[in-house]
């Protein structure tokens, strides 16, 4: 089960539990002077605290800011010396509702309270479904109003009815909260976040663009092997030395041609050439002046 | 919550950096150790100093065509031409079309014509 602390006035701490349904029910009342407030996740302000106001607004498409004071012009306070809630409309009735704390009654709390703790105003998150039940939240008598659908004040002098002495029983939903460390946080977290976009963008231009084109476009490798070679191995010893002036092999069309000084010394090459025509099995070979072509032959 | 959230944002953040520094260092040496990986780019094809590391003689490069490079390798020894040839048929990025062995009668060295074509 939840807890929920109701910090009603500077003497007074009260301890709740909070139910599946909502119900609160009252554990403990202890003195805050001596508490331990680093343990509290949920707190509620009571209208010592606190203060609220409604007001009906019927154009549905009005959406205020979280962090508009709406009822600034009606408060004595400066609006740096308050803490506010984002406005809040109640669905059913078309109120909208904001409470404030002056952050003088707040601040000998603040230094003992988690960073994450979440503060509730009393007048905007207690809620009792009859409108029947009243009870006194610091200074003020409070009950539930369906007319708007937060809590109502009452005037002490002309009130008659029972007052409850604290929330036991009613119904406590979490509508809106006041912003106390949240603006802080929110840079760090935008600068975590810039931090991290300016990581991504680096790593792409330094290293990961390359990477992925590489991954993407592998190099095209070809096998240059030079076929006419061989046949050079085999014939070299058959050419005098002084006789041949250039020896050009020709890839594309798998030839090589033989250039030599004179006609002569060609045709005297390409007899004897002729001659090893079982070894030289796979070359054709033609002769043009004093050229001498050995072209591969190709499979039919 | 939101500190180890914001903690873990920028972790990664400098995981990611350093990844990058990594991957970067770790394609250079692929690169480094792939003597004929300058013949696979656009900047580096034409320089004649890394042509000339690669086969390890002179040469004149001469471009004929945005894709058509002649490699010209001048006064090459018999002893030196099985080795000057074995380094034009073994390159693996371009396509080796023609090569002209050319003897000089006088001083009895070779000249080395080499056609390759970049894909």
């Amino acid at each position: 089960m939840k807890k929920l602390y109701r910090l009603v006035s500077p003497n007074n701490l009260e301890i709740y539990t909070i139910n599946s349904t909502g119900r609160i029910n009252l554990h403990k009342s202890v003195d805050p002077l001596g508490f331990n407030f680093k343990k509290i996740q949920n707190l509620l302000l009571s209208s010592y605290f606190t203060n609220w106001d409604t007001t009906l607004i019927e154009n549905s498409a009005y959406k205020p800011n979280s962090e508009i004071n709406m009822f600034a012009s009606q408060s004595i306070y400066e609006s740096d010396s308050i803490f506010i809630t984002a406005p809040f409309q109640e669905k059913n009735t078309g109120y909208w509702a904001q409470a404030w704390a002056p952050k003088n009654k707040l601040n000998p709390y603040l230094k003992n309270i988690p960073k994450n703790i979440k503060i509730y105003p009393e007048a905007l998150t207690i809620f009792e479904p009859t409108g029947n039940l009243y009870w006194i939240s610091g200074p003020l008598i409070l009950n539930f109003s369906k007319r708007s659908g937060f809590v109502e004040v009452n005037i002490p002098e002309e009130f008659t009815k029972t007052i409850k002495e604290n929330l036991n029983d009613l119904y406590f939903k979490p509508r809106t909260e006041f912003s106390i460390f949240k603006k802080k946080k929110s840079i760090y977290v935008f600068l975590a976040l810039s931090f991290l976009a300016f990581s991504l963008v680096f790593t792409w231009n330094h290293s990961f663009n390359d990477f992925i084109k590489q991954k993407n476009n592998p190099n095209i490798t070809f096998d240059n092997a030079i076929s006419g070679l061989a046949l050079l191995n085999i014939i070299q010893s058959s050419i005098p030395d002084g006789m041949i002036e250039k020896i050009k092999f020709n890839q594309k069309t798998e030839s090589t041609v033989y250039t030599f000084y004179s006609i002569t010394e060609a045709l005297n090459f390409f007899n004897l050439a002729s001659k090893y025509s079982n070894t030289l099995i796979e070359w054709s070979i033609s002769m043009d002046k004093n050229l001498v072509t050995f072209t591969k032959k190709r499979a039919k | 919550m939101r500190f180890l959230g914001t903690l873990i944002l920028v972790l990664v953040s400098v995981l990611i950096i350093f990844t990058s520094f990594e991957l970067k260092s770790w394609t250079i040496k692929l690169r480094s150790e792939d003597s004929q990986s300058f013949i696979k780019y656009n900047e580096t094809q034409l320089n004649e100093n890394l042509w000339h590391k690669y086969i390890k003689h002179k040469i004149q490069l001469n471009l004929i065509s945005e894709k058509v490079l002649k490699i010209n390798l001048s006064d090459v020894s018999p002893e030196d031409l099985g080795q000057k040839i074995k380094y034009l048929e073994q390159i693996k990025y371009a396509k080796l079309h023609n090569l002209e062995l050319v003897l000089d009668q006088k001083s009895k060295l070779f000249n080395v014509i080499a056609t390759i074509t970049f894909p």
